[in-house]
């Protein structure tokens, strides 16, 4: 019933496994794709039996925490007397000064495991306790004194770009400059067509800035994940052996092999479950390092644990955005052309804000004259992080507002104007900035049409500045909105293998994590349809770096992709192995593995089924006596993945009600449709697409880190004052899973959450301005952004 | 975590007597939903943080809500989801009912009594910041930091002593247009008369609420409303709460409340003169809403919003008692 597996060299030399499944129909397969899968560590997830990383315990374990800095740009030095007080504090092991671990980055200088004598950003580390207990760390960590030295620091990209402090004097973060890194995009090009001439062209044209960042409101963005950074470090006869909570596995052995100057063969890593990732879990972060350096040095266990403020002051964010959108537009609502030039503060250590914001315009407006450049400064801020996605939902959101003018400005139902300028190319060639890529299949514009019948968008859109209905003061609005970017696409490099039990049940083992997806049953699945076997035989062991070859950090939506092919060409070696092994044990009646294949648990003649035998009775060739060794699978997939530029698609329509006395906001219905490819585990794939609508609706209308702009202080470093969406902020969901399978996907599959969900988001702002006639050009859409807008505030 | 030394209290007296003992030395302590993370980000300079905690669990019989004469009584104790959902707080007392259900989540409702909530703390975020960050005038300190940075979260109706930080209670506001009474092992206050906006409450050291008292009156309309960003999971950015008395068709009596657009629960009396002898039309309502809000202020452009959201809140509450 398979197809053959075909490695080809489509279009450029470089090899991708195609044609995985992916025109077999779900109902030709037996557990992919099945609405009765359930997830597979749920039972041990609600009974609390599934190991986090919090929940490894050691002997004589030990605790670290780090003191961190509470100005944004200082030199300081360690109070020594302090220091030999708190030393003296019972359970307290040992201070680590900057002086003791001086050399050793996280990436770059600026990025020390310990600051050494200067602080970036309020959050730095200044220095480290090591106790028996975590309370004494506390203890410790309030007895031991900072001298600090205040220097002038800067906040704002506004005032950043012009080298400036926060009070106007010159000043650059690091070196003569602040400006960090330029970038161009469209094919590598500043320009593709001519936008002068677009403009010059066009009936209509729209000009505005938008920006996440205010004087009055900061807003850099964070993940605010539950489940806190943690990893704890044992000493196992000479190798460090980590058991953090970590979207990078393989990055933690290769960073902390490398902070402390170790083969790789003595960093390990082993984990149980891990409790959300979503980018802010992709490094290996300072106190890990710390942990496997006092392990190193002690050889005693070390938990390095990071409470919830110090994640939000010294961890990744979303950084701020400012964008200025140029659009042109006939009347017939050709875009004749597009240009955004924007800039970022992108904090003390990591660019890339800019470059990823703006890729994706391209990706999805179908133009001739397109103009994409951006500049990244440093700030006195957090660093830049991948969280939900790089930086593309708040791009989609402002390009999305600025189309919706657009369409205003010719008076076409935006609905029409969106139809009407997706690009909808698919295949190689098809792209004009991209013509030597293949942009794999493309759903959107078929999509984008079922979705707007499904809501109904045309009919209870009743025009331009005409809310849907009015009660007092109430107004309700419906919007639209889209987005596309590249992630889920495939990834590098991806490892699996499979044992084969005696017993004939089989052990997945892979090198992604589950960061809490369902990626675990996804996986199993995959290997399950690719064996042949039912699902109950196949178990997946707990990730152990030792265990399984490199594999690539997952993040933004990869696993699915990448470790899902791995794992079906570790079910093939398996698979192949097996075959060879009946036969050579002379119990099925055939010469070659490849006139076998397997299914329902068992291996048959595939020209004559009625010969077969059970795949147990085979594996038990492999104990005892028999001659037969034991059998594992192996599957490793790598593609350089530069000539591959494959899509992803999402489109919204979202119904509010905006409050115009108060500036109240409630999301009411939003109906969302995305392009699994094919959804392998569905009631995972749903979840995970309602997640990623949840998350980018909470990233647009309610999230943003308070900056005191006087001293530098973060306002809102915790869960009160950080607003992300709860449950209750959850409106009614109409969410299709809208399946279009990609010819590199396994079984078709496209990686899904990240890339599908940022759509909400431009269509919560154009319905907010359908509801009450003003727009908004900042983010996030609370009660006083509205006010504001209205004239109220 | 600030260390300290927890003691059980088993009745009002010894609890009074312990306050006095560690005189200004230790806070009481019941569903602790408001003082627990003061102290685990040790917010209070050290000298002003509390060396004992009196817990008040341990006191029986101050969990009540009965009926007794003219009076709706609630003990000091009594849970703020009992409260949201007694029959006798909804026939006497609908406005407190509802803002009892608005405090936050279905969990603090559950810890947290009706005396802890009028008694809480500030939320100001300078205040609360962690470790001390801000040595504000509130804490004895020379500034109001909010007043050169964000003041968002803060008062639009003017500072008490300097310190613009908005007292946070839901059920204040409901309280003090009722006309309830506090009761204490001291003294009874007129709930107009209890709250301060630099203290939070004018309790002496050694002073504890044991009970409120409403007017157990039915010839009332009532209404409650918060804003929040978030629904209830927020503290509001403000409330507002309306007890009328309406005859003929018009209003004959009026009591209008904001909180958390200010620094202690203030009765709106330009709103409540402008509605008084009126009926409740939208043009009535529209202009004693105007009224209400007409003196406050907006110090810092950053708080500006929240004189827009008291307005809405007349408007919505006056709405309600239509």
């Amino acid at each position: 019933m398979y197809e053959e597996y075909n490695i080809t060299e489509p279009y450029s030399g470089e090899s991708y496994p195609q044609s995985i499944y992916h025109n077999l129909k779900t109902d030709e397969l037996k557990i992919v794709g099945k609405k009765s899968l359930r997830r597979v560590d749920s039972d041990a997830k609600v009974t609390g039996k599934l190991k986090f990383g919090d929940d490894w315990c050691f002997p004589n374990q030990t605790y670290l925490k780090l003191k961190r800095s509470i100005y944004p740009h200082a030199k300081f030095t360690v109070d020594a007397a302090s220091v030999a007080a708190a030393k003296k504090i019972p359970g307290v092991l040992d201070v680590i000064l900057p002086e003791d671990v001086k050399g050793i980055n996280v990436s770059n200088s600026y990025n020390a495991v310990i600051m050494q004598g200067e602080v970036f950003n309020q959050g730095d580390p200044v220095c480290a306790v090591v106790a028996t207990e975590e309370a004494i760390c506390d203890d410790a960590i309030e007895a031991i004194k900072i001298n600090y030295t205040q220097l002038p620091f800067v906040l704002l990209a506004d005032d950043a770009k012009e080298d400036k402090d926060k009070d106007g004097n010159p000043y650059a973060v690091h070196g003569d400059t602040n400006l960090a890194a330029t970038y161009l995009q469209a094919g590598g090009k500043e320009e593709r067509g001519d936008t002068a001439k677009g403009l010059a062209a066009a009936d209509k044209k729209i000009e505005k800035h938008y920006a996440t960042e205010t004087k009055k409101n900061t807003a850099i963005r964070d993940h605010a994940g539950i489940e806190p950074w943690v990893a704890t470090t044992v000493w196992d006869n000479g190798d460090i052996v980590v058991y953090p909570s970590t979207q990078a596995p393989y990055t933690y052995v290769s960073t902390i092999a490398s902070a402390l100057k170790l083969p790789r063969s003595r960093v390990r890593c082993i984990m149980g479950g891990l409790g959300t990732g979503f980018g802010r879990k992709l490094q290996c972060y300072r106190e890990s390092i710390l942990a496997a350096w006092y392990t190193n040095k002690t050889h005693l266990p070390c938990r390095a644990f990071v409470e919830a403020e110090g994640m939000f002051n010294a961890g990744g964010k979303q950084c701020c955005q400012h964008h200025d959108i140029k659009i042109g537009v006939k009347n017939d609502g050709t875009i004749t052309a597009l240009v955004d030039e924007s800039y970022a503060g992108v904090g003390t250590t990591v660019t890339g804000v800019t470059n990823n914001s703006i890729s994706i315009f391209d990706y999805i407006w179908k133009t001739d004259n397109i103009k994409l450049v951006s500049k990244d400064y440093w700030t006195n801020m957090p660093y830049n992080q991948a969280l939900r996605c790089v930086q593309h939902p708040i791009p989609t959101t402002f390009m999305g507002m600025a189309m919706d003018e657009a369409a205003e400005a010719i008076n076409m139902n935006p609905a029409d104007f969106l139809v009407k300028n997706m690009r909808d190319e698919s295949g190689v060639g098809a792209h004009p900035s991209y013509p030597k890529y293949d942009m794999g299949t493309n759903a959107m514009p078929d999509m984008l049409k079922e979705l707007i019948a499904r809501s109904g968008f045309k009919n209870k859109w009743k025009g331009w500045k005409t809310p849907m209905a009015v009660d007092g003061s109430k107004r309700r609005g419906i919007g639209i909105g889209v987005h596309a970017c590249h992630h889920g696409a495939l990834s590098n490099p991806e490892s699996a293998n499979i044992q084969v039990l005696v017993d004939g049940s089989f052990r997945l083992s892979i090198g992604s994590m589950d960061q809490g997806t369902g990626s675990r049953t996804a996986l199993m699945a995959m290997a399950a349809e690719e064996l042949g076997i039912t699902f109950d035989k196949i178990k997946m062991s707990q990730l152990d770096t030792a265990h399984v070859s490199e594999s690539r950090t997952p993040g933004g939506s990869t696993v699915t992709r990448g470790s899902g092919t791995a794992a079906i060409l570790a079910a093939r070696d398996a698979k192949r192995q097996l075959f060879a092994l009946a036969i050579a044990a002379k119990l099925i009646d055939a010469k070659e593995p490849t006139e076998l294949e397997m299914a329902n648990n068992e291996i048959y003649v595939k020209k004559d089924p009625s010969k077969k035998v059970a795949v147990a009775t085979v594996c038990g060739k492999m104990q005892g006596t028999h001659g037969f060794g034991p059998i594992v699978g192996y599957g490793h997939y790598a593609t350089a993945r530069t000539t591959l530029e494959h899509r992803e698609w999402n489109c919204d329509v979202v119904e509010v009600e905006v409050d115009v006395d108060t500036g109240e906001l409630k999301i009411l219905k939003v109906w969302s449709d995305c392009d699994p490819g094919r959804a392998i585990f569905p009631e995972g794939a749903w979840s995970q697409f309602a997640g990623g609508q949840l998350l980018f609706l909470s990233l647009s209308s309610y999230e943003g880190m308070v900056k005191d702009l006087a001293t530098g202080y973060s306002l809102n470093a915790d869960y009160q004052n950080y607003k992300i969406a709860t449950n209750c902020e959850c409106p009614d969901w109409d969410l299709n899973l809208y399946e279009c399978p990609d010819p590199y996907g396994p079984f078709g599959a496209k990686g899904i959450c990240e890339p599908q969900s940022a759509a909400v988001s431009p269509a919560i702002a154009n319905a907010i301005y359908n509801a009450i006639g003003v727009r908004l050009y900042t983010t996030p859409f609370t009660p006083e952004n509205i006010l504001e807008a209205l004239g109220k505030a | 975590m600030l260390n300290f030394t927890h003691l059980n209290a088993a009745t009002v007296d010894e609890a009074a007597s312990l306050l006095a003992k560690y005189n200004g030395q230790a806070k009481l302590i019941a569903g602790g939903t408001d003082l627990l993370g003061l102290l685990e980000n040790r917010c209070l300079p050290e000298d002003k943080a509390p060396k004992y905690i009196i817990n008040l669990k341990t006191v029986d019989g101050l969990e009540y809500i009965k009926v007794d004469g003219n009076f709706l009584k609630i003990g000091a104790l009594a849970k703020l989801h009992d409260i949201a959902f007694d029959t006798n707080v909804l026939k006497y007392a609908p406005a407190l009912a509802a803002a009892a259900r608005k405090v936050a989540s279905w969990q603090i409702r559950n810890m947290g009594t009706i005396a802890g909530n009028i008694c809480q703390g500030t939320r100001c975020w300078y205040y609360r910041a962690t470790d001390n960050r801000f040595d504000c005038s509130r804490k004895g300190g020379s500034t109001c930091f909010a007043l050169t940075g964000n003041m968002r979260e803060h008062s639009v109706f003017g500072g008490t002593k300097g310190c613009f930080a908005a007292h946070p209670s839901d059920t204040a506001p409901a309280l003090v247009a009722l006309g309830a009474t506090i009761v204490t092992n001291k003294a009874s206050y007129a709930a107009d008369k209890f709250f301060d906006g630099f203290k939070d409450t004018v309790l002496a050291a050694d002073e504890i609420v044991t009970e409120i008292q409403v007017p157990a009156v039915t010839d009332t309309k009532q209404a409650f409303c918060k804003a929040a960003v978030r629904g209830q999971i927020d503290f509001a950015m403000a409330d507002v709460a309306v007890v009328l008395k309406v005859s003929g068709g018009n209003v004959s009596d009026a009591v209008i409340v904001t909180n958390c657009a200010s620094t202690l629960p203030i009765r709106l009396t330009a709103a409540e003169d402008a509605i008084k002898g009126k009926s409740l039309t939208d043009a009535n309502i529209e202009a004693a809403a105007a009224a209400g809000v007409a003196k406050a202020q907006t110090i810092n452009e950053t708080v500006t919003y929240k004189k827009a959201v008291v307005e809405g809140l007349i408007k919505r509450a006056l709405a309600a008692c239509k």
